[in-house]
């Protein structure tokens, strides 16, 4: 098998060069796999080893939460120190339990932490974010999902607390940002929390037998974050791409010269589906929101 | 998630405009279909890996 043929189409019978037939294709796909499940397990094997270095201010969301608030004509959230409590709170016990939820396996709810924090609310809600980069990443993902956008423009909140807090979460370094919104202010209703769109009754009894929580420093993370896994896909994806848009361009250009129509070749369609993709890459994120 | 919906609907075009246009070109054969659903392939496991 000459190596000209793994890249050029074959002199003689006009076969599409290897590395654009359903072979390589096959190997590319197999090879993006096998890039993942590596991840995987050096998460497992290394925790920390993996993960996103974010540069989050917590005075920015903050004060970007408030400028999102104002645009659509309500009143400006301040920052509150046990609700700042109750998200670093969250934030660890996110880390302690290797989870990424509202509800901790261990039945922790939302509002464990922030009455544990000293915060006696009538109306509260909560907002989940990680793995974003910058600060307005994470409050244009809240303003993209109705249910936090909602939350976040609710006009009965007067308070908010944020952490923002790096650990390690399922084997990669991550930052989660916890959002507490509150008030204490007296509603005609029972106390509520909103978590996702839903608002939940908090029963009575954990108004009165929650024990007062603190915080405990976190440990800091001595792992050394080689490198970021979502950009290495992204390079190395934008990779193959150029390169199977290269070869395309060439089988295409080769066979028109040599005046060969092959009737299996569909270049624009592959090259549309490839531009696709490299648009999507571009624009795709790992930041998550809950 | 909006990207995965438009590369998604993107995929799904692609497939179908294979399937139709092969078949009525009459050179609609297993190595050529599969061909595309490698593209498509691909192009998933790629987003993939940067979504999740």
């Amino acid at each position: 098998m000459a190596l000209r043929n793994w890249f050029l189409p074959h002199k003689d019978t006009h076969k599409k060069a290897h590395l654009i037939s359903w072979e390589g294709l096959l190997i590319y796909v197999l090879l993006f796999i096998l890039l993942q499940v590596g991840f995987s397990i050096i998460s497992y094997t290394k925790p920390g080893i993996l993960g996103i270095t974010a540069s989050i201010d917590q005075k920015k969301l903050i004060e970007l939460t408030n400028i999102e608030r104002q645009k659509k004509g309500l009143g400006t959230v301040v920052e509150n120190e046990a609700l700042d409590k109750a998200a670093k709170l969250k934030a660890v016990n996110m880390f302690e339990e290797n989870y990424w939820a509202h509800f901790a396996p261990s039945g922790k709810t939302p509002w464990d932490f922030i009455l544990g924090s000293g915060y006696k609310f009538t109306f509260a809600g909560e907002n989940l974010a990680k793995n974003f980069y910058t600060s307005d990443e994470v409050v244009q993902a809240w303003m993209n999902s109705p249910t936090h956008r909602d939350n976040l423009l609710n006009a009965n909140y007067k308070d908010i607390g944020i952490a923002v807090a790096e650990g390690v979460l399922n084997g990669q370094k991550t930052t989660l940002i916890v959002q507490e919104f509150g008030t204490t202010e007296l509603l005609a209703r029972k106390p509520t929390i909103e978590v996702q769109g839903k608002q939940l009754a908090v029963p009575s009894q954990d108004l009165t037998n929650k024990p007062t929580l603190s915080l405990v420093s976190s440990p800091q993370i001595n792992t050394k974050t080689l490198f970021d896994p979502y950009q290495v896909t992204k390079v190395a994806g934008f990779g193959v791409i150029i390169f199977m848009t290269l070869l395309l361009s060439l089988d295409f250009w080769i066979l028109k010269k040599r005046g060969v129509f092959r009737i299996s070749s569909h270049h624009i369609a592959h090259m549309a589906l490839l531009s696709l993709t490299a648009g999507s890459l571009l624009l795709a994120s790992p930041g998550a929101v809950l | 998630m909006m990207v995965l919906r438009i590369l998604g609907a993107g995929i799904l075009v692609y497939l179908l405009w294979a399937l139709v246009h092969h078949k009525k070109d009459k050179s609609l054969t297993f190595a050529t279909f599969v061909e595309y659903l490698l593209t498509a392939l691909l192009s998933i496991v790629l987003l993939m890996g940067v979504v999740f």
